[in-house]
């Protein structure tokens, strides 16, 4: 799941560098949409090609792959907890269910797939172009999401409000499934009810604002979901793995999905916290 | 700094009305996995913990709000912590450590109890939770969510304005619907314009100006005070449209350069006329 995420996360940096390219050359949307796919293919080449070298570089150093593999049989009865919750979560996410429109994801999307300009107006604002920050204008999810729909003619409800929250949200319990075998090593049984207990929590605290469950219920598509159920548990993982490079891949990702302090973001805090306690226990150890 | 210890109580107070047992169980999980821990689980508790105490403790949280959510809510910083894995953890720890020890038969009983308590939580918690909306046909005649009050009216406005871009000003719920209608037409002042409670939006200059009008535009019945304010507004921000309740009408006198159109039995518009118009 780490190789997988890292994929997607280069996949993620290919097309916001062609969003880039044609933002700072003041180019539209059309031209965005003529560079999305070879940026696309190359980073599906870069992303290949860099999990294979440090793929090969952990089996030089002697780190090879210490997870044994978990079968669904061995979730037994658990699986029921996540069957359970995940028939929940679909029915939501196939049901007509009130996506938040006012986000501004949804409405810069709407706004570039209709005017075919690239941050033609301040989401926050509604003011001209001119007022947007820098920092807010370098986050190009919106516009990929506009590209998607104008490529493929799907509707920004069914894009935004059912394709990409499930498509998240499958991706976050993968990230979790890969977390957990890495906290339940030797105890592997009880994997499938941490996944189970994760996805019933999503469902739980989908009516409370400020947690995951509530933005990934209503705002699957805005990057501060994808963050707090992707980046920060991919961040977890590759923390509690002492995987320092890919937590470094995740802070430049956040730093282009959601609005940072200039490019510090919740991973750079997570990841800080971690290597602070690692170093610690380390020392501990050692003396 | 005084500000974010503010924003920091406010979420507090929120927190403990609506979530206050997700921090009682965030405590007990950690607890539990010390005392159950191996390397790893007590590595990721420890900083787990500190990420927690970090932002529940008022100076470090107004501290990380001034850096991190100072265009934010304290409860978008609660993401940073693993609250999460953690309980989950602290879950799967406690169902291993209670049936553990115990004989095949007494330890799959165990097992057994634990998921009809979990499916039965899902089941009957989340009926409560999520908020099903099935659209009826008007609506969905109308486009998702736009009500058919509001769609009437936006015909109306579309009819006297054709494809012109219009800076609409107007209360939440209807710019909403007036953006949904047609992206041609947007808020002049952001999406928290309505927010009062929202600090972190005062970095931009209209702040004073958007909390002002937002409590105005909120109002069932206006008075003459408040509509002197709204026109002077009105005057100096020039809105392409400034929708408001019919009943306003009376109160409220055209502005200069403006035209004024009913829209529905609810609302009127104040439509700015274009150059051509004026010459």
């Amino acid at each position: 799941m780490i190789d997988l995420t890292v994929g997607l996360i280069v996949l993620w940096g290919c097309a916001e560098a062609a969003y880039l390219c044609v933002l700072f050359t003041g180019g539209t949307l059309g031209l965005y949409e003529r560079l999305l796919i070879p940026a696309l293919v190359a980073g599906a080449l870069l992303a290949v090609l860099l999990c294979a070298f440090c793929r090969r570089w952990r089996k030089r150093r002697g780190e090879a792959a210490q997870i044994s593999r978990l079968s669904l049989r061995s979730g037994g009865i658990y699986l029921v907890v996540l069957a359970a919750a995940g028939a929940v979560t679909l029915a939501h996410f196939m049901g007509n269910y009130v996506v938040d429109l006012t986000d501004a994801v949804y409405e810069m999307a709407l706004n570039t797939a209709d005017s075919g300009l690239l941050m033609a107006r301040h989401p926050f604002t509604g003011q001209a172009a001119g007022s947007i920050p820098r920092r807010l204008q370098i986050l190009g999810l919106s516009t990929l999401y506009a590209a998607v729909m104008d490529m493929t003619g799907i509707s920004a409800y069914t894009l935004m409000g059912q394709i990409v929250p499930v498509l998240v949200w499958l991706w976050s319990l993968g990230i979790y499934f890969s977390l957990g075998r890495v906290l339940l090593r030797g105890r592997e049984k009880y994997v499938w009810l941490f996944v189970g207990l994760i996805a019933f929590w999503y469902v739980l605290t989908a009516h409370s604002e400020g947690m995951a469950g509530y933005r990934l219920f209503y705002a699957g598509f805005s990057g501060e979901t994808i963050r707090a159920c992707i980046l920060l548990p991919f961040c977890l993982l590759v923390c509690c793995r002492r995987q320092w490079l890919w937590a470094l891949l995740a802070i430049v990702c956040e730093a282009t999905l959601v609005w940072t302090t200039y490019g510090i973001g919740y991973c750079a805090l997570v990841t800080a916290v971690f290597l602070l306690v690692t170093l610690w226990t380390d020392r501990r150890a050692r003396t | 700094m005084n500000q974010y210890f503010l924003k920091w109580q406010e979420g507090v107070t929120f927190f403990k009305q609506e979530q206050g047992v997700v921090l009682l169980l965030f405590a007990v999980s950690i607890f539990l996995i010390l005392r159950w821990a191996k390397e790893t689980d007590a590595r990721f508790a420890k900083s787990a913990g500190i990420l927690g105490l970090a932002v529940f403790v008022p100076v470090t949280a107004a501290l990380l709000l001034c850096g991190y959510s100072g265009f934010y809510d304290w409860q978008d910083l609660l993401l940073a912590v693993p609250l999460m894995p953690v309980i989950a953890l602290g879950g799967c720890l406690v169902v291993e450590n209670t049936g553990g020890s115990a004989p095949r038969a007494e330890k799959r009983g165990q097992e057994c109890l634990w998921t009809v308590i979990s499916l039965l939580c899902v089941l009957f918690l989340s009926m409560a939770a999520t908020n099903f909306h099935v659209f009826d046909e008007q609506e969905k005649s109308d486009g998702y969510g736009i009500p058919a009050w509001a769609g009437e009216a936006f015909d109306t406005l579309k009819e006297a304005v054709g494809d012109r871009e219009l800076q609409i000003l107007g209360d939440n719920d209807l710019i909403m619907y007036a953006r949904l209608y047609c992206t041609d037409w947007y808020p002049v002042y952001g999406r928290d314009l309505w927010d009062t409670q929202a600090m972190g939006y005062v970095e931009y200059d209209y702040a004073e100006a958007e909390t002002q009008i937002g409590s105005i535009l909120a109002l069932d019945t206006l008075s003459g005070d408040n509509a002197k304010i709204l026109i002077s507004y009105v005057e100096e921000i020039q809105p392409d449209c400034l929708i408001a309740l019919s009943s306003w009408e009376e109160v409220l006198s055209t502005p200069a350069d403006y035209n004024l159109v009913t829209l529905s039995g609810q609302y009127i518009a104040y439509i700015k006329n274009t150059p051509e118009e004026e010459t």
